[in-house]
């Protein structure tokens, strides 16, 4: 078989194609090129929800994505611990960790080792300032009751202290003692917050968003239900710069615009090919 | 016998549906307090349900490998290989304990990443075949899809500016309208089946057939 019959077989097309993919994505992972990323609205409102914090106020952060996602929300979690540890030094606020899916705790363990640990983030006193009240399932009936009742679900902490016994939990009785609700959205059931908290309670809402999800938050952004959006690695990428502590989203960024280039290449090949083709068909017959 | 398996639960749903709809609307410390009580059962429920869940994958898989059924037996021992000790590890000193954390993190996490992974080169050959300009809504399905690609890709803006500009026009306009359209359509639904489940003409999720 000679070459340009090889090239015409679909197969042989499609392993050429899913081998330059490999090559084109790999690039910028070992020599990144640095492409500017324009820091868009959803973003800056994101990192000023945060910014704007006050002393007192509380903060509560569902950790829930799992391993899948890492990919795209990982590099924002990372960030994110960043930020919150960062402002901590200068704002005396209060930080509530949960999840409620039950990939949530191995998540946040990642993401807190890849910003350095707990002993290097600055969360204040554990118990007074954050605690961290582990997995919990029961999903939007669970969020629904903490609405009216904080401490009707979660008795203890993750590592089994009654809540009773955690100065920053007797604190909150219901939903309107909290100042800023951060939640990631990879689907599922995670929309909860914005039904039972944000919306009924006019409580601030931003999330960490997966990239198939951007256009449904989109959606709750323009009619200012969600305040702010971290949208898949653009969005980290973003946050990043806005924190000016680049990482592996802004190099990863690189590879999104190699690879997006490249289907529009693979394209623009696919419709060369078939108008050559029955272009050629139509004169055979 | 009807009555347990058919009426009880649909009387059962519409009491604690109505209730929970009423407590939501009115702003009645009493009656919020016990609608926070039923959502709290419902919580336990749902671990209960979790709880079922890991049995009954037990059970099926056991029963696979127990009856050693061809071509799955293998894949059966498999779960359960890796099923019994994790739960039993995880019962014993807790899911977040160094051997479980370990198992996620050097196991299922790069096994999950990739399952995802493995859909780039999915997109990559289906945009070769897809997006053929052979009529009128390939043409717009390609030059959407055009636009978005270089409204999310850094390098977009530094082409052109347009780019973004037209991507995220098509993004906050054309395609949230579009969004809104079907979520709309999907509450709309969702009452509608609500009012069905009331009435008792759609008995399915109360686990007996299909329509009343």
């Amino acid at each position: 078989m000679s070459i340009i019959k090889k090239l015409r077989d679909y197969e042989t097309q499609r392993a050429l194609l899913i081998a330059f993919f490999f090559v084109i994505v790999a690039v910028p992972y070992i020599k990144p090129i640095g492409l500017p990323v324009p820091i868009t609205d959803p973003t800056r409102n994101f990192y000023n929800a945060i910014q704007d914090l006050k002393p007192g106020n509380i903060v509560v952060i569902d950790w829930n994505f799992g391993a899948a996602n890492w990919g795209e929300m990982g590099a924002g979690s990372v960030a994110l611990l960043k930020q919150l540890s960062q402002l901590r030094t200068t704002v005396d606020y209060k930080i509530v960790f949960l999840a409620t899916i039950q990939d949530g705790p191995y998540m946040l363990t990642r993401s807190v080792g890849e910003a350095g640990g707990w002993d290097t983030l600055n969360f204040g006193t554990y118990g007074t300032d954050w605690v961290y009240l582990g997995f919990m399932t029961g999903g939007e009936p669970m969020i629904a009751s903490m609405a009216t009742d904080f401490n009707s679900i979660y008795k203890t902490d993750y590592q089994g202290t009654p809540v009773t016994q955690l100065p920053l939990m007797t604190k909150i009785k219901d939903v309107k003692d909290i100042s800023l609700i951060i939640s990631f959205h990879q689907g599922g059931d995670a929309d909860k917050y914005r039904k039972q908290w944000a919306v009924p309670y006019n409580i601030p809402l931003i999330m960490l968003v997966q990239g198939i999800q951007v256009p449904t938050i989109n959606m709750y952004i323009k009619a200012g239900q969600v305040k702010g959006m971290i949208a898949s690695i653009r969005g980290a990428a973003e946050y990043e710069l806005l924190l000016g502590k680049p990482y592996t989203a802004l190099i990863s960024t690189d590879a999104l615009s190699t690879s997006h280039l490249y289907v529009i290449v693979v394209m623009i090949l696919g419709n060369l090919g078939y108008f050559l083709y029955t272009g050629k068909k139509k004169g055979e017959s | 016998m009807s009555f347990v398996r058919k009426d009880l639960p649909l009387i059962i749903f519409g009491a604690v549906s109505l209730y929970l709809i009423g407590a939501w609307f009115i702003d009645y410390k009493p009656l919020t307090d016990l609608g926070s009580r039923i959502l709290q059962i419902g919580t336990i429920a749902a671990a209960f349900a979790l709880t079922l869940g890991a049995v009954n994958l037990f059970r099926r898989h056991f029963r696979i490998f127990q009856k050693r059924n061809k071509g799955e037996w293998y894949w059966s021992a498999y779960v359960l290989i890796l099923f019994v000790p994790l739960t039993l590890w995880g019962i014993a000193f807790g899911s977040q304990e160094t051997v479980n954390n370990w198992v996620y993190q050097n196991v299922y996490s790069p096994l999950d990443s990739a399952m995802w992974g493995i859909l780039a080169p999915y997109i990559v050959t289906a945009s070769f075949r897809a997006f053929r300009l052979k009529n009128v809504e390939s043409v717009i399905l390609t030059a959407t899809c055009f636009f978005v690609l270089l409204l999310n890709a850094p390098v977009g803006s530094t082409i052109w500016a347009g780019f973004p500009f037209i991507g995220n026009w098509i993004n906050v306009y054309v395609q949230t309208a579009g969004v809104i359209s079907f979520t709309i359509g999907v509450a709309i639904g969702t009452i509608s089946l609500f009012i069905r489940t009331l009435t008792g003409r759609e008995t399915a999720s109360l686990g007996y057939g299909g329509q009343g």
